[in-house]
């Protein structure tokens, strides 16, 4: 299961990483959405990036919506 | 306002717990509802024991959790708790209400997989879901409130009492 769940994304997040310092320039602090290969476009917020990748392929189905940072933040729980 | 008075014991063993409902997303058009699948499957929500969490940046809930509602996978962020860091946590959308009070249900929020190990809940409700809300917690009177704009006022009945 592990694997099957590491594996989910992974082809999105290898466009996102490759893409990345280039959509640093023009689209720093949007939401891109991406499935398999294509990517849809880019938002200004993750409701309205979501709503897009929905809309398009439907709910019950992964698609990667990354807001475009320098650096990934880190969540805290405690 | 939402007013939880709990067992003195259990308020301080636990802190401030409730039931929440998850479900995937939603999202709605001016036709309706978008469909939860090509197969146009029911939107179904799931009760589980939640934990209000003060010290959780996000909202999180279990991997089994993620898995029997079935959530769609949308990110990987790297998440800092007690036990270490993880640095492919996965970020999945769904939405959530709050059957035993009168709160506004999320329509879409992003939630973090995360391994809540020998805990009795399975979701943490985080400061993603808390700046919605004016919560106070009242250790002398062991309770605790919460209060949302927009939504009238209610008591939650005392236990035993079906609402």
């Amino acid at each position: 299961m592990a694997t099957g769940e590491k594996a989910r994304l992974a082809t999105e997040l290898e466009i996102y990483a490759l893409h990345k310092a280039e959509w640093l320039k023009e689209h720093s602090g949007e939401h891109v959405v991406i499935k398999d290969k294509t990517v849809l476009d880019f938002y200004p917020s993750f409701e309205a990036a979501y709503r897009a990748g929905a809309s398009t392929w439907g709910v019950n189905t992964d698609f990667l919506v990354k807001q475009i940072l320098e650096h990934d933040p880190v969540f805290f729980v405690f | 306002m939402a007013v939880y008075r709990a067992n003195p014991r259990d308020l301080q063993k636990y802190g401030p717990r409730l039931e929440v409902e998850v479900g995937p997303p939603i999202l709605r058009t001016a036709q309706g509802f978008i469909s939860p699948g090509p197969s146009g499957g029911q939107r179904r929500f799931y009760r589980l024991p939640a934990l209000i969490d003060t010290g959780a940046g996000r909202t999180v809930l279990t991997p089994e959790a993620i898995s029997v509602v079935g959530l769609s996978k949308v990110d990987v962020t790297r998440l800092l708790r007690a036990g270490g860091i993880s640095d492919n946590a996965g970020v999945y959308v769904a939405a959530m209400q709050f059957p035993r009070y009168k709160l506004a249900t999320i329509e879409v929020i992003q939630v973090v997989s995360c391994e809540l190990p020998e805990q009795p809940f399975q979701c943490l409700l985080g400061r993603d879901v808390l700046s919605r809300w004016l919560f106070t917690y009242n250790g002398p009177r062991t309770e605790w409130t919460i209060q949302e704009e927009d939504v009238a006022s209610w008591v939650l009945p005392p236990e035993g009492i079906d609402t």
